[in-house]
C-alpha cells in the first residue's frame, strides 16, 4: 500500500522544498552578484565576493551580535509567558477552553500592524521594546505548543500525585514539568529561531543601532537598492537558524 | 458487620463513610444521593454495571470529585472540604496512572517523598513495599513501560500501601488483566488486605469476582445504592430484581407462576430448579429446549408455554422431552424492577 | 494540575497581550490627528475616512483575495500529502519547514526565486507565498482529520468495489471536510495577517493591507494604521465565524 497513494505527497513536497531550500540557492546565489552599478539593483550574471566582504566589519559584527542575543532572549521569554498562559489555558474544558485558546491566539489574528502601533505607544523605544514586540509575536505559538502538550498529559496522574500527597506545587514541579519538557524544548528551539530572524519587532521599536539581520536585510533590499549585500544578510541569517537547528538533539521532528 | 440500618455506634469504627453524596455530570446523576460505611479493617466491594457511577464515587472518597451534595467521613472526621493530599487515602486507578517518567521505585517513593519523607527513608520504604508485592531490585528500577501488565499493576498497589493509607480504594483492578494473572492479582489484593488491616474499597463489574470475597457488598445502579449485605445473603435473599438478575442467572416470575399468593415478583436460582424434584414448593410441566454443556456443569433452558427458565445441573434429558421441574427453594422479592 | 498563582499570572499575562491590541482598537475611535485617547469625546472620522480611502479599502480587497486564493491552492495540497500512506519523518520535516524558518528569511527566499521566474511582484507570487506559508498548517489539520476510523471506512468502501475516486468524493471527503474547512480558516488567517513575507513579495499592484499599514508606520503612523486593525479584526473574526458555522455543518453525524 506504501507504493499507492505516495504520489499524493509529491506537489506539496515539492513546493516546501523548492520554497525553502530553492529559495535559500536562490539567495545564495543572489549575493554571489557584483553590485549594481548606477540605478541597477545588481550585476546580473556576475560573481563577486564584495557582498560577503563587507559583513566582516564592525558594522556587521554588531548586527549579528544583536540577532543572536535577541533570539536567545525572544526564545526564553516567549517560552516562559507560553508556560504560564498554557497552565492557565491547559485545565479548562468546554467553551471556557476554547475561549481561553481565542484571547490567547486573537493578538495575532488581528492586524499585527495595528498592535504594533500600540505597543510603539506602549513601550519605550530601544532594544527592550524591541524583544518585548518580538516576544508579544511569538508567545501565542509558544502557548498553543505548550497547552497541546499539557493536555496530552494523562489527567489521572496529577490525580494520583495529589492522592500521594503532593500539593499544587509539586504536581507542578514533580509531574507536570517533566512531562512537558519535550514541549518546552521545542518552544525554546523554534522561538530561538524565530527571534534569530526578529524583524517587525526591532524594526519598530528597536533604536537605529539595534538592527537585527532581519531589519539590515530589508534596509539593503528597499532602502539602500543593494540586492547582493542583502542577500548575504539573508543567507547568514539562514546559516545561523541552520545551527539552532543543529543544535538540538532532534534532527528531523515527526 | 453490614451498616445499612444499624446506627453507627463510635466513628473511628469506620474507616470512610459517605451520607447523601450526590455528584452530576451535565444532565445525569452520576451519583445520586448515596450512603454507605466501611467499618475498619474491611473488606468491601462495590459492584455494578458500566456507567453506574462506581468510579465517581472512588473519586468523591478520595477528594478529586466535590460532591454536589453530601458528606464524606473519613475516620470519623468531615472530609467533605477537605484536599485530596490532606485526606491519606490510597488509590489505584483504573489505568494505574503510574509516573511513566519516573522508574518503579521512584513511583513508589513519590508518595513519602511528598509527604517529607528523606531520601534514604523514601527509597528503603519503597524498596521494601515492593519487595512484599513481589517486585524485586532489578524490576524495580525500570520505567513503567518496561514492566508486564502484572507487574505494572503490582508497583501500583506497592505506591498506594506504602504511603500507610486509612483507607485503600481500587478501580477495577483486574478488568485489564488476563484471565491466569486475576486470580493471582485477587489473591495479592486479599493476602495484603489480611496483612495490613488497611480497610479495602474495591470497584468492580464482574458479579463473580465481587461475590467470591469481602465483607460486605454494595449493588448500585444508575447512580444509587441498590442494595448491600453480605454476598451469601444478596445473592440467595436479594431484595430487589435488579440484585437478583445481576448477581447471576436468576429465574425472576410472577408469584402466581410459582403458586404463591399475592402479587409479588419471585427469584428461583438455576441451582434450585429440579426436574422431577421431591418436596418442592411448586412443580409445572417444561420441555426441554436447549443444552449447554460447561464441563463442570450442564445449563438447560427449560420452555414453559411463553416463558422460559434456566436450571443448571450434572445432567438433563435430551432436547424435545417433556418434564415436571420444579424447585424447593423460592424467594419473595421486595421490590420491583431495576431502579 | 498547578498552583493557583501560577494561573493567575498566565491569565495576567493573556490580558497583557492583549491591550495593545485593545489601545489600538480604543485609539481608532480618536476624534482628532493627536489621536488623543477617545476617553471624553469619541468620532469615527477615522473609520469613515479609511473606508472613503481606495488605497486602503483597495490593498483590504486584495488582502482578502489573496487569502482566500492561498487557502484554495494550500488546503487541497495539505489534504493530499495528509491521505498519502507513507508517514515518513523526513518528509514531515520538509513539509513543515516553512513554518520553521523565520519569515524575513522565507519573504527574501521568495522574492529572489519569484525574481528568477519573472513573477516578481505578480499575483502568482504573492498567492504562491501565503499558499507555503499555509501549507504546514494545512497538513497538520488535515492529518489530525485522518484517524484511524477513515482507514477502516476506506478500506471498506474499496472492499465494497467502489473506485479510488469514487471512495474519495464519498468517504474521504465527506469525513475530512470539517478539518479541511479548519484549515481554509487556518491558511485564510495566516495568509490575511500575514505582514513580514508581504512587505518582501508584493509589487506596488498586489499591495495588501499590512504592507500600506507597514509603509504608514515607518513613515506617519496615523490613526488609519488602527482603523486597518479594526477592518483586520472585523475580517478574522468573520471568517473565524463563518468557519466554524461551515465546519460544524460539515461534520458528518
Amino acid at each position: 500500500m506504501t507504493g499507492r497513494g505516495a504520489w499524493l505527497l509529491v506537489p506539496a513536497l515539492l513546493a516546501c522544498a523548492l520554497g525553502t531550500a530553492g529559495g535559500a540557492a536562490l539567495t545564495l546565489r543572489m549575493s554571489l552578484h557584483a553590485p549594481g552599478t548606477g540605478a541597477g539593483l545588481y550585476e546580473p550574471g556576475s560573481w563577486s565576493l564584495a557582498s560577503w566582504a563587507v559583513l566582516a566589519d564592525a558594522h556587521h559584527g554588531r548586527i549579528i551580535a544583536t540577532t543572536v542575543v535577541t533570539g536567545l532572549a525572544v526564545a526564553a521569554l516567549s517560552t516562559a509567558a507560553g508556560y504560564l498562559m498554557a497552565l492557565a489555558a491547559a485545565p479548562l474544558s468546554g467553551w471556557r477552553f476554547a475561549l481561553a485558546m481565542g484571547l490567547i491566539l486573537a493578538p495575532r489574528l488581528c492586524g499585527v500592524l495595528a498592535a504594533l502601533f500600540g505597543l510603539q505607544r506602549l513601550l519605550p523605544r530601544g532594544w527592550p521594546g524591541g524583544v518585548l514586540a518580538e516576544t508579544w509575536l511569538v508567545a501565542p505559538y509558544a502557548a498553543l505548543v505548550l497547552v497541546v502538550a499539557m493536555r496530552g498529559i494523562d489527567p489521572a496522574l496529577a490525580a494520583a500525585a495529589r492522592g500521594l500527597g503532593a500539593g499544587p506545587w509539586l504536581v507542578l514541579a514533580r509531574v507536570v514539568w517533566p512531562l512537558s519538557l519535550p514541549a518546552v524544548a521545542l518552544c525554546l528551539q523554534l522561538g530561538w529561531v524565530w527571534g534569530l530572524g526578529a524583524f517587525l519587532g526591532p524594526l519598530f521599536l528597536g533604536g537605529p543601532d539595534q538592527a537585527t539581520l532581519a531589519v539590515e536585510m530589508q534596509r539593503e533590499l528597499f532602502d539602500l537598492g543593494r540586492w547582493p549585500r542583502a542577500a548575504a544578510d539573508g543567507v547568514v541569517l539562514s546559516l545561523l537558524c541552520l545551527m539552532a537547528f543543529a543544535a538540538s538533539p532532534r534532527g528531523a521532528r515527526a | 458487620m453490614p451498616t445499612a440500618g444499624n446506627a453507627p455506634s463510635c466513628a473511628p469504627a469506620e474507616a470512610v463513610r459517605l451520607e447523601g453524596v450526590s455528584f452530576r455530570h451535565g444532565a445525569v446523576r452520576a451519583v445520586d444521593g448515596v450512603s454507605l460505611g466501611v467499618p475498619s479493617g474491611a473488606f468491601v466491594t462495590i459492584l455494578g454495571p458500566s456507567g453506574c457511577g462506581k468510579s465517581t464515587l472512588l473519586g468523591i472518597i478520595a477528594g478529586h470529585i466535590a460532591p454536589a451534595a453530601g458528606r464524606v467521613v473519613l475516620a470519623g472526621a468531615d472530609a467533605t472540604r477537605l484536599s485530596p493530599e490532606a485526606r491519606g487515602i490510597g488509590m489505584v486507578f483504573q489505568n494505574l496512572a503510574l509516573f511513566p517518567h519516573l522508574s518503579a521505585i521512584d513511583n513508589v517513593a513519590f508518595g513519602p517523598r511528598a509527604r517529607g519523607a528523606g531520601g534514604a527513608e523514601a527509597l528503603s520504604r519503597a524498596r521494601a513495599m515492593l519487595a512484599r508485592v513481589g517486585i524485586g531490585d532489578g524490576e524495580a528500577a525500570r520505567r513503567p513501560d518496561g514492566l508486564s501488565g502484572g507487574q505494572r499493576q503490582r508497583v501500583a498497589l506497592a505506591r498506594a500501601l506504602v504511603t500507610r493509607p486509612a483507607a485503600l480504594l481500587l478501580d477495577e483492578p483486574l478488568s485489564s488483566l488476563d484471565t491466569h494473572l486475576r486470580s493471582q492479582m485477587l489473591e495479592l489484593v486479599l493476602r495484603l488486605h489480611g496483612e495490613t488491616g488497611i480497610a479495602t474499597l474495591m470497584v468492580t463489574h464482574d458479579p463473580a469476582e465481587a461475590m467470591a470475597h469481602g465483607d460486605i457488598l454494595v449493588v448500585m445502579n444508575r447512580g444509587k445504592v441498590v442494595e448491600s449485605g453480605p454476598p451469601r445473603r444478596l445473592y440467595d435473599s436479594p431484595r430487589s430484581e435488579f440484585t437478583a438478575g445481576f448477581l447471576g442467572p436468576a429465574n425472576i416470575v410472577d408469584a402466581a407462576v410459582a403458586g404463591l399468593p399475592g402479587s409479588g415478583r419471585v427469584l428461583v436460582r438455576p441451582e434450585h430448579l429440579e426436574i422431577n424434584p421431591s418436596g418442592a414448593s411448586f412443580t409445572r410441566p417444561m420441555v426441554v429446549a436447549r443444552l449447554e454443556y460447561h464441563g463442570h456443569e450442564m445449563l438447560a433452558t427449560l420452555a414453559d408455554g411463553p416463558l422460559r427458565w434456566v436450571a443448571r445441573g450434572r445432567g438433563f434429558p435430551p432436547v424435545g422431552t417433556a418434564v415436571v421441574a420444579g424447585a424447593s427453594r423460592v424467594h419473595l422479592l421486595e421490590t420491583g424492577g431495576p431502579p | 494540575m498547578s498552583p493557583a498563582w501560577t494561573r493567575a499570572l498566565g491569565w495576567l499575562l493573556v490580558w497583557a497581550l492583549l491591550v495593545p491590541v485593545a489601545h489600538s482598537v480604543w485609539v481608532s475611535f480618536s476624534p482628532d490627528m493627536l489621536l488623543t485617547p477617545p476617553v471624553a469625546a469619541w468620532s469615527l472620522r477615522w473609520h469613515i475616512e479609511f473606508m472613503g480611502d481606495p488605497q486602503w479599502t483597495r490593498a483590504l480587497g486584495r488582502s482578502l483575495l489573496a487569502a482566500v486564493l492561498a487557502a484554495g491552492v494550500a488546503v487541497p495540497l495539505g489534504a493530499m500529502a495528509a491521505l498519502a500512506p507513507a508517514r515518513n519523518g523526513a518528509a514531515m520535516a520538509v513539509l513543515l519547514a516553512p513554518a520553521c524558518v523565520p519569515a524575513a528569511a522565507l519573504g527574501l527566499g521568495l522574492l529572489v526565486s519569484a525574481h528568477a521566474a519573472g513573477l516578481a511582484g505578480t499575483w502568482a507570487a504573492l498567492v504562491l507565498a501565503h499558499a507555503l506559508m499555509g501549507l504546514p498548517v494545512a497538513v497538520l489539520l488535515a492529518r489530525l482529520g485522518c484517524a484511524a476510523e477513515l482507514e477502516l471506512l476506506r478500506s471498506a468502501a474499496r472492499g465494497l468495489g467502489a473506485g479510488p475516486w469514487e471512495t474519495a468524493r464519498r468517504v474521504t471527503l465527506p469525513l475530512l471536510a470539517p478539518w479541511l474547512w479548519a484549515a481554509a480558516g487556518a491558511v485564510f488567517l495566516i495568509s490575511f495577517n500575514d505582514a513580514v513575507v508581504a512587505v518582501f513579495v508584493c509589487g506596488p499592484d498586489t499591495e495588501t493591507l499590512p504592507v500600506v499599514a507597514w509603509r504608514q508606520l515607518r513613515h506617519a503612523a496615523g490613526p488609519l494604521v488602527a482603523v486597518a486593525g479594526v477592518a483586520s479584526l472585523a475580517c478574522a473574526g468573520g471568517v473565524a465565524g463563518l468557519v466554524m458555522m461551515i465546519g460544524g455543518r460539515a461534520t458528518p453525524e
